[in-house]
């Protein structure tokens, strides 16, 4: 509820980037932290008030965990959550709208790439109007060159916000986003304002394969914060130990007012975690299945609970602190990039601390060799349960024979 | 930005020989402590940058944290110590980590400075507040590597002489060398910063001659200094104190402490089904309360940045207030020293909730302070009021007001004072940062002024005049407006000298002109023959602290005495809680001889149930009835008294029935009273009567004649009201106050119009010896005034 900061707050590139002109097509490049989401939420406001037609702006992403964070903040600019969609419900609205009942696979669910296909070959008609005043695409290097035909045909101006580093599903070329929305596309760059502890910068950076890259992201960070902790990697006895160590990491936070994410690689483990809190008395939202019929509930990212999610979920949200519990080998291989590239997403969805952890004879190689490298800079920390104060001794009956403890 | 030319004191010249340096400043916090630094080289002599604090990095028990503010809070346990938010985030685990308040957890000492506290308890090193204070200045001081030109630390203006010298010895455990001009008011500080951030334009609102008001609301105080700015014709400001007032237990802890006994315990009991009355003073305060507090203190800080927040989007506070809600999402388990375990599910704070509970905290009509059993809550319009009255100042004559301190982050206390002063006079900081640590940033400013020019920009100035009463009237020893210090020697010459009068001498100095004249000081000197010249030295200094000496001219034994603060007004409420302060030292430090224990404890029991705490009350007095058995019956009946104080009629009852086994006879006619006043008048005749059987007495006697009036017995009832008359015989003045009230009660019983009159007059005699505040002393000769030049005039 607290992630989106008022409009006069914003720096210089990002209000810029809000009040940019609609004639042609935009792009907006970012780093994690450096506000393309809150730059994307303003500028929705502010055309929406401009044209007096709000509902003609919609907001586009590519998963419905981020659709929900952002819905999250829509009412603090006084927006419609219908602002916000995922694209390919948007195109599933557009198809029952303009072309019948939309296409289903075997199991009966939408099939989105015939619907796609479908509300395309619609548009490419010409006939119908424009749906859309204007489309505004966060984490745009999630969607591909079919999409932003789809989009160009729809909307009379598009606004794309996209970060390279973090693509998780698909290869997107920065040419072929710049090729798909044409020639006259501007651009606009928000790196400099990337807002985040230099702690969390340190340990992106490890992820970052290409040199010039990681010299880039670090040069990028600019920070105004004054407060930081170190990393933690926390090397665990066993199971029981990491989960221990877990809540009480969480609790910690949760005192601290901090809104906390906890991050885990595959899905299935968010649902054991999940229950596992709930039986330690933590309430959490937990990312949601699809059901039979498609259909998911959303989540509540305004609710204050922490939230578990897998690291491609997390894709897009910002955390004041990301825990990371079950960082082990054979759960993210170490030199795969694809393996990297996770990390570092979930990495820097954190803009205050990050906390990861592992059983200590299974933990991922390259984590723990950059957490060495980083604790020797006292950058970090590593931890083990005998760096833990033991359970206290129970304090000491108060004597009763005198006075002196009133 | 260069904040030099702002902060320069006009006309002030570099002192010679100065090299490379770097200055310190340091606000020593009850809540958190932070410490900026600041920079000057000989090469670029006219420019300095901004004062910024040092990050501080404090280990913690998840990785090292660092921060600029650093919690005043040192703790131990299994063999380590930590300081800062280490410590502090231990306090939520205290039962776990086996963490005791005062022994091995040790916050807020800087509210326990100069009264001589100690915590036996604790570890060597941390036993006194200054000790735990110079923990944390030391913690600071070694930020910074290498030497340091100059350090100033920061106290509450209205710091007496004993906290300040706490302060001096604190800073000199921490490492570092202070003078006693390196001590700087905190409100001075914050103002200093104010200019340093603000440029000429924060002193454009300041015409020449602005009354300031600067409210420092923090963690666990509140102080307000009211000063005069005045824009010197060379361009100087120079500061006269008007009035300070500090509030203690009036803070951001204060406000979670309300939060615990007012939402969580109740949750607590209400979730795990237990009675609230079950829990007894122990069990809330020092067990669930420590527990409690992280939790109070996260839902606060938490509603209140939803709050801001919204309302920097564009929202207006009252609208919000209702659907704005902070929910701590857990479960906390809480753990009893008996070994028990409650869970707390999910504890919520509302707007609405939080604007009922911060009520008394912002109430601008009722001033009182507000106690009860766990918290002590007191309006900021305490101090505000209090002064505005001392600075004899109407709100609306307040020219600038600047809030600091943590807890004017609360959107509800920057409300109320827009409310009270109006919207454009209330300034604050930028960020929420700023106003945490200004007053470090600004104690940099004063230490490079001092060190670089040997005067800072805001000279004090005396707030007022300060005179020597002689037989000829009062005469001047400190001029209102004087620059400080002030000090000279008061020596006969051919104008004028004192001369004793013979005996011991009356010493008397007055603060102020005409009505507002107020003896500040009254002594006598030994005695001094006749017509001895005498000298009188005298010295003012920046803190205000006024000292002098008067020598006889045959080089006899100086007469010495020492004021704190003669010419402003500091009021620090709470006498009753520092007697029981320094009961509490005195118990536990065993100085007070074993058999003396037992009567101070009932005093501190007493004074514990004076001030609202009952529940503390009555766990002491149950410890001594238990171990002091000739206690038991007095013991027994304030246990009484207590509960009833409390509203709980059973357990009154209950302790007086006790009394009365063990033997006591006030138990009887306290239970006649209390049947009484519940229309059991047949229970009180027989308690009355019992009575009577042991220790006739006219009270006695009053209750009966009411019990048998209440019965229908008109005649028994008339008889037994002349006895009782009888006895109190025909002197009032000798009856004393309790039996005066029973008299009058006897009185209104009979509808005697003559005795009716006798009773009125005697009450308004009471009264007024009561109201009758008693003059400087009279004994002693005045100094006597021989001038060659006009009459001082009186």
């Amino acid at each position: 509820m607290t992630w989106l900061p008022p409009l006069d707050r914003l720096t210089q590139a990002q209000s810029a980037s809000v009040t940019a002109e609609t004639n042609r097509p935009l792009i907006l490049r970012g780093g994690p932290g450096s506000g393309k989401t809150v730059v994307l939420l303003h500028r929705a406001r502010q055309l929406g008030l401009a044209s007096g037609q709000p509902s003609k702006i919609a907001l586009l992403v590519y998963t419905n965990v981020l659709r929900d964070f952002i819905r999250s903040a829509t009412h603090e600019l006084g927006l419609s959550e219908e602002t916000v969609l995922t694209f390919d419900h948007w195109c599933r609205l557009r198809y029952v709208e303009l072309v019948g009942p939309p296409p289903v696979d075997k199991q009966g669910h939408p099939d989105f790439s015939l619907i796609r296909k479908g509300l395309l070959a619609r548009l490419s008609t010409g006939k119908s109007t424009l749906l859309l005043d204007v489309a505004l695409v966060d984490e745009g290097q999630d969607l591909d060159d079919e999409c932003y035909a789809l989009l160009r045909l729809s909307a009379r101006h598009v606004t794309v916000a996209f970060d390279l580093k973090q693509s998780l599903y698909r290869e997107a070329g920065e040419t072929s986003i710049r090729h798909a929305l044409g020639a006259t596309t501007r651009e606009l760059d928000l790196q400099a304002t990337y807002r985040a502890c230099p702690y969390v910068v340190d340990l992106a950076c490890e992820f970052i394969a290409d040199e010039s890259e990681k010299q880039a992201f670090r040069d990028q960070a600019a920070t105004t914060q004054t407060e930081r902790q170190t990393p933690l990697l926390y090397l665990a006895a066993d199971e029981a130990d990491e989960r221990h160590r877990l809540v009480e990491i969480l609790r910690e936070r949760l005192l601290r007012n901090e809104r906390v994410a906890i991050l885990f690689p595959t899905l299935p483990q968010v649902g054991l975690f999940a229950d596992f809190l709930r039986a330690q008395g933590i309430l959490a939202d937990r990312q949601p299945q699809t059901d039979q019929q498609g259909r998911r509930a959303p989540l509540d990212f305004a609710s204050g609970r922490p939230a578990v999610l897998t690291y491609h979920s997390a894709k897009g949200l910002t955390f004041d602190s990301v825990l990371m519990p079950g960082v082990t080998r054979s759960a993210i291989r170490a030199r795969h990039t694809a393996a990297r590239r996770m990390l570092f997403v979930a990495i820097t969805r954190a803009t205050h601390w990050v906390y990861v952890s592992a059983l200590a004879k299974e933990c991922n190689e390259s984590v723990h060799t950059s957490m060495k490298a980083l604790q020797i800079r006292r950058r970090a920390l590593i931890q083990t349960k005998s760096d833990l104060p033991r359970k206290a001794p129970t304090p000491t009956p108060s004597p009763r024979s005198d006075w002196t403890d009133i | 930005m260069n904040p030099l030319p702002h902060l320069r004191p006009p006309g002030a010249t570099l002192r010679p020989r100065l090299k490379a340096c770097r200055v310190l400043g340091i606000d020593l916090g009850t809540t958190n402590s932070s410490v900026a630094e600041l920079r000057w080289s000989p090469t670029n002599p006219d420019e300095i940058t901004m004062a910024e604090c040092l990050e501080v990095a404090q280990p913690t028990l998840s990785g090292e944290f660092t921060s600029v503010l650093l919690p005043s809070v040192v703790s131990h346990f299994s063999d380590r110590q930590l300081i800062g938010e280490g410590a502090r985030r231990c306090l939520s685990r205290s039962v776990e980590l086996g963490l005791r308040p005062n022994a091995n957890y040790l916050a807020e000492a800087k509210n326990e400075m100069g009264i001589g506290r100690l915590y036996p308890q604790a570890k060597a090193g941390c036993r006194t507040p200054a000790e735990v204070s110079g923990q944390i200045l030391r913690f600071l001081r070694d930020q910074v590597k290498g030497t340091v030109a100059r350090s100033v630390v920061t106290v509450p203006a209205s710091f007496q002489i004993s906290q300040r010298e706490d302060t001096l010895l604190a800073a000199d455990l921490g490492g570092l060398s202070l003078g006693h001009g390196d001590l700087l008011d905190e409100p001075l500080a914050a103002f200093l910063d104010f200019i340093a951030r603000q440029g000429q334009a924060a002193l454009d609102g300041i015409s020449e001659e602005t009354e300031t008001m600067i409210i420092d609301f923090g963690g666990g105080t509140c102080d307000v200094a009211i000063f005069t700015l005045r824009r010197q014709a060379d361009g100087t400001l120079s500061v006269s104190p008007r009035a300070v007032s500090r509030y203690h237990r009036l803070g951001g802890a204060d406000i979670d402490r309300a939060i615990v006994h007012t939402v969580l315990i109740p949750e607590l009991a209400r979730q795990n089904q237990v009675d609230l009355g079950d829990w007894e003073y122990e069990v809330r305060k020092e067990q669930l309360e420590p527990q409690l507090l992280a939790t109070a203190e996260q839902l606060k800080t938490g509603l209140c940045e939803l709050l801001a927040h919204r309302q920097a989007h564009g929202a207006d506070l009252r609208a919000i207030l209702a659907d704005t809600v902070k929910t701590y999402p857990g479960v906390q388990t809480l753990r009893l020293a008996e070994g028990k375990l409650l869970t707390l599910t999910t504890p919520t704070l509302d707007g609405v909730r939080f604007t009922e509970l911060m009520e008394p905290f912002l109430d601008d009509e009722s001033l009182q302070a507000h106690e009860d059993e766990y918290t002590l809550s007191c309006s900021i319009f305490a101090p505000i009021a209090d002064a505005l009255e001392r600075a004899k100042l109407r709100p609306n004559q307040v020219g600038f007001l600047l809030a600091v301190g943590g807890s004017s982050l609360n959107p509800l206390v920057i409300r109320a004072l827009q409310d009270y002063f109006g919207e454009f006079l209330v300034h604050r900081f930028d960020s929420a940062l700023d106003m945490q640590v200004a007053v470090a940033r600004g104690a940099a400013y004063h230490a490079l002024l001092l060190h670089l020019y040997g005067r800072s920009l805001l000279t004090p100035v005396a707030s007022d005049v300060l005179r020597l009463e002689t037989d000829q009237g009062l005469i001047e020893i400190v001029a209102r407006g004087q620059a400080l210090p002030a000090a000279g020697d008061l020596r006969p010459s051919d104008r004028h000298r004192i001369v004793a009068p013979g005996g011991p001498i009356r010493i008397a100095f007055w603060a102020g002109f005409g009505p507002d004249a107020r003896p500040v000081f009254a002594g006598l000197t030994p005695p001094i023959p006749a017509g001895m010249a005498l000298t009188l030295s005298y010295d003012l200094d920046a803190n205000q602290r006024f000292t002098f000496g008067l020598t006889p001219a045959d080089g006899g034994e100086t007469f010495e005495g020492r004021i704190e603060s003669p010419l402003h007004n500091v009021v620090n409420p709470g006498k009753d809680r520092e007697t029981i302060l320094q009961i509490e030292r005195g118990i536990r430090a065993g100085e007070i001889p074993a058999e003396s224990v037992p009567a101070r404890l009932l005093e501190l029991a007493l004074l514990h149930s004076k001030v609202g705490m009952h529940d503390k009350a009555i766990a002491l007095l149950k410890r001594l009835i238990r171990q002091q058995p000739e206690y038991r019956q007095s013991g027994l009946c304030h246990l009484a008294n207590i509960y009833g104080r409390k509203g709980d009629a059973y357990r009154q009852e209950k302790c007086f029935l006790d009394a009365v086994i063990a033997g006591s006879a006030m138990a009887l006619l306290n239970l006649a009273n209390l049947y009484s006043r519940t229309g059991r008048w047949a229970d009180a005749e027989e308690m009355c009567r019992r009575f009577e059987a042991e220790e006739p007495s006219a009270i006695g006697m009053v209750l009966l004649s009411r019990c048998l009036r209440a019965q229908g017995r008109k005649g028994e009832a008339d008889e037994t009201l002349d006895d009782a008359f009888n006895r109190f015989g025909q002197d009032l003045t000798a009856l004393d106050d309790v039996s005066f009230s029973w008299y009058r009660t006897a009185v209104t019983m009979r509808d005697d119009p003559q005795r009716r009159m006798q009773a009125d007059n005697e009450e308004h005699r009471r009264k007024q010896v009561a109201t009758n505040v008693p003059r400087p002393m009279r004994d002693g000769e005045l100094p006597h005034l021989e001038s060659n030049t006009d009459r001082p005039t009186p």
